[in-house]
């Protein structure tokens, strides 16, 4: 990525967001646990999707599961990103949820059922993004 | 087969010409559409009781709008915003049911491709801003994924896929208006470079001027305006299934197999019923993933039945014949319908199905919100 990055930043003083960035640039991966049916949710959001509650706390996570798909962008789609080629990968937790991210280790690498971990990249002192690399 | 007097029947169709339109709006080119399907009823615009527009990507298109540029006062208006002229049908046959209006114009105008729209810029909302910093944007990056994991589960080849946007070429050149009709084969195909791994230019929808628009009414009251109703016999939808790109079935879309069950359900059809398929295409993901979905084929037999060819001109399951988004025009799916209603008229010309009774046409919203008709002509 390169300066245009923050024209596509998330808004990190958004109270559903904001816990997970917080923690992101502690190291850590955080997710929402529900306090009454205890069903742990992706995206953020006030609302437990399965009973409806607005109980919930933040868990922390192994940052560890497996590959669930990937693409590379070799085109610049969006003027934020000029730095192609680059993968993202969708990355099935250990705890359940699958995410997404980069995968530093670059295209070739990329396969699905793959192990990969947490990277975290601080982008700036506010900022740092949940990436992975391969697990072995 | 489900039709009664208060079946939608579609009575007048009109388009604008595709390509570019330097300086005309949404609505404009919605309004120019109408005027041509007021033409092909027959009708004047004060016979319109009501209207249900659809808005463009970037937002303009409402229904005050549209009225306002037609000058239109209809006793019923209403705006989708995301109709791909399938959810703007069902809305338009509950509007006629319930007695609200009895003549509706449905419309579309998109000027997003001379407006510079940025489909893949900005700060995304919602879940969206939990995967775009990360560069995974634009539709070309969801589908991307969808494919990668289809072809691990079910073994579809990059060569039995490249068949959609092939077959769908093919019909392109015989379609006067479409906009890409340079042959292209299985070599050209595959040289051309990805934009996304796994998919490459040809796969992806083009972004395109124009606008198109429907009248539609009753059954019971469409010979005042043609000899040539065409009904809409079944009807299905899904509301949302599951909010976030982050979810096994909204990757692949198994739901909308619960859709094609309900929509041949809806019209006492069978599969073997329907002549011609119609999918939107924003990526040649979608007709892959529909064609399982809605029944015609299993997931992993998809693969193979695509490269016998059964899709192309004189196939016996035509798949967009009007060439779809990847090669005809970017019109949300609306040219689609536009397409079934000539073969089901008799008058697609050189893209002529052979006696064409009845179409299937499926869209959705993003991964998350699907909706599916049926077509028939009136002795079917
Ligand atoms: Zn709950």
């Amino acid at each position: 990525m390169n300066a245009d990055v923050g024209a596509v930043l998330p808004n990190i003083e958004d109270p559903q967001a904001a816990p997970f960035w917080n923690a992101a640039r502690q190291g850590q991966l955080t997710m929402q646990r529900c306090l009454i049916c205890r069903e742990l949710r992706w995206t953020p959001q006030d609302t437990c999707p399965s009973c409806l509650s607005r109980e919930y706390e933040w868990e922390v996570l192994s940052g560890k599961g497996k590959i669930y798909s990937h693409c590379t962008y070799y085109r610049v789609l969006n003027p934020a990103f000029t730095d192609v080629p680059y993968t993202v990968v969708m990355v099935e937790l250990d705890e359940g949820p699958v995410i997404i991210g980069r995968l530093l280790n670059g295209p070739a690498e990329a396969m699905i059922d793959e192990r990969v971990a947490c990277a975290f990249s601080a982008i700036s002192d506010e900022m740092t993004l949940v990436n992975f690399t391969l697990d072995k | 087969m489900g039709i009664s007097p208060d079946t939608l029947a579609i009575v007048g169709i009109g388009r604008t010409a595709q390509g570019e339109h330097p300086g005309r709006t949404a609505s404009s080119l919605a309004v120019e559409a109408l005027a041509e399907a007021l033409a092909d009823a027959g009708i004047t615009k004060d016979r319109l009781d009501g209207l249900i527009t659809c808005k463009q990507m970037a937002g303009d298109g409402n229904d005050e709008l549209v009225a306002t540029t037609a000058g239109l006062h209809p006793k019923y208006s209403t705006t989708l915003d995301y109709g791909t002229c399938n959810f703007s049908l069902h809305q338009a046959q509950m509007v006629l049911r319930s007695g609200m209006a009895s003549t509706i114009a449905l419309t579309y105008g998109t000027n997003q491709r001379t407006d510079r729209f940025p489909f893949a810029g900005g700060r995304a909302p919602g879940a969206g801003s939990f995967s775009t910093p990360y560069g995974f944007a634009h539709v070309a990056g969801q589908a991307g994924m969808a494919l990668q994991r289809w072809r691990h589960l079910y073994g579809t080849t990059e060569e039995e896929f490249a068949h959609i946007a092939l077959s769908q070429r093919e019909w392109a050149q015989l379609n006067p208006i479409a906009l890409f009709k340079n042959p292209m084969t299985m070599e050209d195909y595959l040289a051309q470079p990805y934009l996304v791994d796994p998919l490459r230019r040809a796969d992806i929808t083009m972004i395109s001027d124009g606008g198109v628009s429907l009248i539609v009414t009753t059954a019971d009251r469409a010979s005042e305006f043609t000899d040539r109703p065409i009904y809409l016999a079944g009807m299905a939808q899904v509301g949302a299934t599951g909010s976030t790109f982050t979810q096994d079935d909204t990757v692949l879309r198994g739901w909308l197999r619960d859709v094609g069950d309900r929509v041949f359900e809806s019209a006492d059809l069978d599969r073997s019923d329907i002549d011609a398929v119609y999918i939107q295409d924003p990526t040649a993901v979608w007709p892959l993933q529909m064609l399982a979905h809605l029944g015609f084929q299993t997931p992993e037999d998809i693969g193979p039945w695509l490269a016998e060819r059964h899709t192309y001109p004189g196939g016996n399951l035509p798949v967009n014949t009007n060439g779809g988004q990847l090669s005809e025009a970017y019109m949300w799916g609306w040219l689609h319908i536009f397409e079934g209603v000539q073969q089901l008229r008799g008058a697609a010309d050189q893209r002529q199905i052979n006696d064409a009774r009845a179409v299937v046409y499926a869209s959705t919203f993003a991964f998350v919100k699907a909706a599916a008709s049926i077509l028939v002509r009136g002795d079917s």
